[in-house]
């Protein structure tokens, strides 16, 4: 697989204050890649520097292997996006806001009707988006960035503001992308969970810098595992598994041990000694917690 | 679309987002000012009126040199705010900035747009004076208000129209420059209030951008330069400068 964003050693400081650093970026085309972090990482930086909204100190940008630096407008003829809270003018209609960007993409009055419906919002085309709710100005943001059929699209905290329905109905219109309409998904969140079950690919980025890059498979086979014993007289019986060469750590009432410890020895060995076993469960890291950990 | 190729279509957007603005609403504001004058000439209290063999004449002079003197920097400074707030609000920019055409476009668009406001409201100001000089004629006949000087009226609002280009062309860099509202309004105000002083100034009123349009109506003596021709040289100069700038710089 291609990479359709590619960048290089991308650094990026505001006031002496380093927000990108040596960023290499590797988005496959035809994947849904989640770009994750904490608040502050550097994710809308980021994306800014990828649509050429502000310029990198130093590395280099390459979109459908074109370099952004010389080649912005044919890049952009085939991105679209949204970055951070949608850009919409209140006080014009839905359809109004959507005629803007269709008129310097040459895209048609049905593009308008097809994207609106896209999002859920044909009812609503001639209704003034100053009235709009957050979500709704939302969902008119994706369409804005539907709008030009783009091959790439970039969207920077997509689901913000909207209800749960919203989130569900957005994580599958971004699911359905790459297989339906051929188009490279680029989302970024602060939580893993609003993208892990949509996200074939993750980045994640801490302090500007990128601490993961892969398939999600990638960062599932790191996740770490353990076996967890929740026993009464935990003490006691952290000496009695040590004594026998079982190393266990006490956590209160429970002792984690190696996920390579054999659970039915152990469990043999606390019932035979007088000890009441409670549970006795192989544990493993949630991405969630990788994330965390990571970041 | 490259370059040139694209200014018409995004012009177009332009004109787009101004439907129900206080921006296009605002280009009537000249109708204040003949209001005013037709009101003088109506109650006839006025010395402007009273034994004056020229009220038509008086009356388009004055309600031309009221707009220049005392509205005109304000409309031009309250347009430029209001056309670059639609973008700034809710930090348009980022997504304007993201569609496949030159960013210069975008910045020429507008100063365009802004043009063609004063533009209107010039239009306003000649087709209202020239309303309320038949008005005048039909229901105050004891004015003996003559035949309808076009010239008195198209003319000097014509060299006016010229002669602001300059300040429109700076007022708009602030504008888009500066997110902040209260700052562009306060960099117009005072900088009419030093037109205001520097008119008189041999030295500086040929050159003070808010003082050209005072200069067009009231020229004084020895200036080399025509205010108009000065002012519209100078505005394509900044407007080619301010899209250079504003294509290079960051987008928020």
């Amino acid at each position: 697989m291609a990479n359709l964003i590619h960048t290089s050693k991308l650094c990026r400081a505001f006031n002496g204050q380093p927000e990108v650093r040596a960023l290499d970026l590797e988005v496959p085309e035809g994947a849904v890649y989640a770009f994750l972090g904490p608040n502050g990482a550097g994710k809308s930086t980021s994306i800014r520097l990828i649509l050429g909204l502000i310029r990198p100190d130093s590395g280099t940008i390459n979109v459908f292997g074109l370099p952004l630096a010389t080649e912005r407008l044919a890049v952009l003829r085939r991105v679209g996006s949204l970055v951070e809270m949608p850009s919409l003018y209140p006080h014009l209609t839905a359809t109004e806001n959507l005629a803007i960007p269709a008129r310097l993409l040459q895209r048609r009055g049905t593009d308008i009707s097809r994207v609106l419906e896209t999002v859920g919002l044909s009812g609503v085309g001639r209704k003034l988006v100053g009235n709009f709710s957050l979500g709704m100005k939302q969902r008119l943001g994706l369409a804005q960035a539907l709008l030009g059929q783009p091959e790439l699209l970039v969207l920077d905290e997509p689901t913000n503001g909207l209800d749960p329905a919203g989130i569900h109905e957005v994580r599958q219109l971004l699911k359905s992308m790459p297989s339906e309409h051929g188009v490279t998904v680029f989302p970024s969140s602060h939580l893993l969970s609003e993208v892990e079950q949509l996200a074939t690919h993750v980045g994640i980025l801490s302090q500007g810098a990128m601490v993961f890059q892969g398939p999600v498979s990638d960062l599932a086979a790191r996740r770490q595992s353990r076996l967890r014993v929740i026993v009464d007289r935990s003490a006691n019986a952290a000496v009695h598994l040590n004594a026998r060469g079982w190393s266990t750590d006490r956590q209160g009432d429970a002792l984690i041990a190696s996920a390579t410890a054999p659970a039915a020895a152990i469990n043999r060995s606390l019932v035979e000694a007088g000890f009441d076993v409670h549970q006795l469960v192989h544990e493993e890291d949630s991405l969630e917690q990788m994330f965390l950990g990571m970041t | 679309m490259i370059g040139l190729r694209a200014l018409p279509a995004v012009l177009a957007t332009e004109y787009m987002k101004l439907r129900r603005t206080l921006a296009l609403r605002m280009t009537v504001l000249p109708l204040v000012v003949v209001f005013l004058y037709f009101l003088l000439g109506i109650t006839g209290t006025s010395s402007l009126v009273r034994n004056n063999p020229d009220v038509w004449g008086s009356i388009a002079r004055n309600s031309v040199s009221l707009w220049t003197m005392l509205m005109l920097p304000l409309f031009i400074t309250l347009e430029t705010s209001l056309l670059a707030g639609l973008e700034h609000t809710d930090r348009n920019w980022k997504y304007l900035m993201t569609m496949p055409v030159p960013q210069w476009t975008v910045y020429v668009s507008k100063y365009i747009v802004t043009l063609t406001l004063v533009a209107v409201a010039h239009v306003v100001l000649i087709a209202g004076t020239m309303v309320s000089g038949v008005l005048l004629r039909q229901f105050a006949p004891e004015l003996k208000v003559g035949a309808l000087p076009m010239a008195v009226v198209a003319w000097p609002v014509l060299k006016v129209t010229a002669a602001v280009l300059m300040a429109v062309a700076i007022q708009h860099w602030v504008s888009l420059r500066w997110p902040s509202f209260i700052a562009a309004m306060g960099f117009g105000m005072c900088a009419m209030v030093v037109g205001f002083m520097a008119v008189n100034s041999p030295e500086y009123g040929p050159w003070f951008p808010w003082s050209l349009t005072l200069h067009t109506l009231r020229p004084l003596p020895g200036a080399v330069i025509h205010p108009a021709v000065f002012s519209a040289i100078a505005a394509a100069a900044i407007t080619v400068i301010g899209a250079w700038q504003f294509a290079r710089r960051d987008v928020a």
